[in-house]
């Protein structure tokens, strides 16, 4: 049986409340059965069993910032494909001249970062 | 039984905001903002606009809350003195909540007219089917210039982006 409309989303619901009550339910035994007794060397966070050291406050190198923003443009660009894979068939190839162009532009933005060096780690 | 997923949507978004401005860790305001997108993508699909849920989701949620927690992470959060920062510019901020607020019961004593009008998406939608489909056909005919403008936008982000950060890494 096919649903149509808005009911067609029940089964995402019920995939939604499922995986909620999993989630729920497994710290909720957890919690329930496991035996509690806390002490400051159990408590402390773990760091491949050596002594922490310093704070998890720490400041991270903004080249993880460059590559958040890259896949920040390059994912909004994916998207714009997804309705153009739909109905490609329908515009034909005014369409596919369009989304080269659209990519061409983009991979401009990508030579640029290459060029400059942005995708390269160093230390 | 629409009204009761509107309700309860809506109720987990309005509640989900209020927690990102009333946070005291700025790590769990960030977490209430993917509660916030996650139940306004939930509306959108209640709206028959699924390609936006879906981008709402894939953009938002996604890649702009990792941007959020990669600015976090840049700076130095505990040494900053938040509070002190933002009560500057309470003034200004209950001016601009005043008149979102006015605009907001603008619409709620328009009776939600805006609801029942049909834009050229809504007629379209009941012509030819699916949400992204529309999308698609007007995006790649009718509206090209705009989508051929968005590349050059995203272009201007990754070279602003390239150029900021290589620039602050020399001088550092």
């Amino acid at each position: 049986m096919l649903l149509s409309g808005l009911s067609s989303y029940i089964p995402v619901l019920v995939f939604m409340a499922i995986s909620g009550a999993i989630g729920f339910l497994m710290l909720l035994i957890g919690r329930l059965w496991r035996p509690s007794h806390p002490y400051k060397e159990k408590l402390s966070p773990y760091e491949c069993g050596i002594e922490p050291e310093g704070d998890a406050w720490e400041r991270v190198i903004p080249r993880y910032y460059v590559y958040a923003m890259l896949f920040l443009a390059f994912d909004v660009e994916a998207l714009f494909l997804f309705p153009w894979a739909i109905v490609f068939d329908k515009i034909g190839w005014f369409a596919f001249i369009e989304m080269v162009l659209f990519i061409i532009v983009l991979l401009i933005g990508l030579v640029y970062a290459w060029a400059k060096g942005a995708l390269d780690w160093r230390y | 039984m629409i009204h009761l997923f509107f309700l309860m949507f809506s109720l987990i978004a309005v509640i989900a905001s209020w927690r990102v401005v009333a946070a005291k860790h700025i790590i769990h305001a960030v977490l209430w903002l993917v509660v916030t997108f996650f139940s306004t993508a939930c509306l959108f699909v209640m709206l028959g606009a699924e390609f936006l849920a879906a981008i709402q989701i894939l953009v938002y949620a996604g890649a702009i809350i990792i941007l959020y927690v990669f600015a976090i992470m840049l700076v130095n959060v505990k040494d900053l003195d938040i509070k002190a920062h933002f009560h500057k510019h309470r003034r200004l901020a209950k001016l601009l909540g005043l008149v979102i607020f006015a605009e907001l019961g603008l619409v709620f004593l328009q009776r939600f007219t805006f609801l029942q009008a049909k834009g050229p998406l809504a007629v379209q939608q009941a012509e030819w089917g699916g949400n992204s489909e529309v999308i698609g056909r007007l995006l790649y005919t009718d509206y090209i210039l705009p989508f051929e403008l968005a590349s050059i936008i995203l272009l201007v982000a990754i070279i602003g982006a390239v150029v900021l950060a290589i620039t602050q890494e020399k001088r550092a």
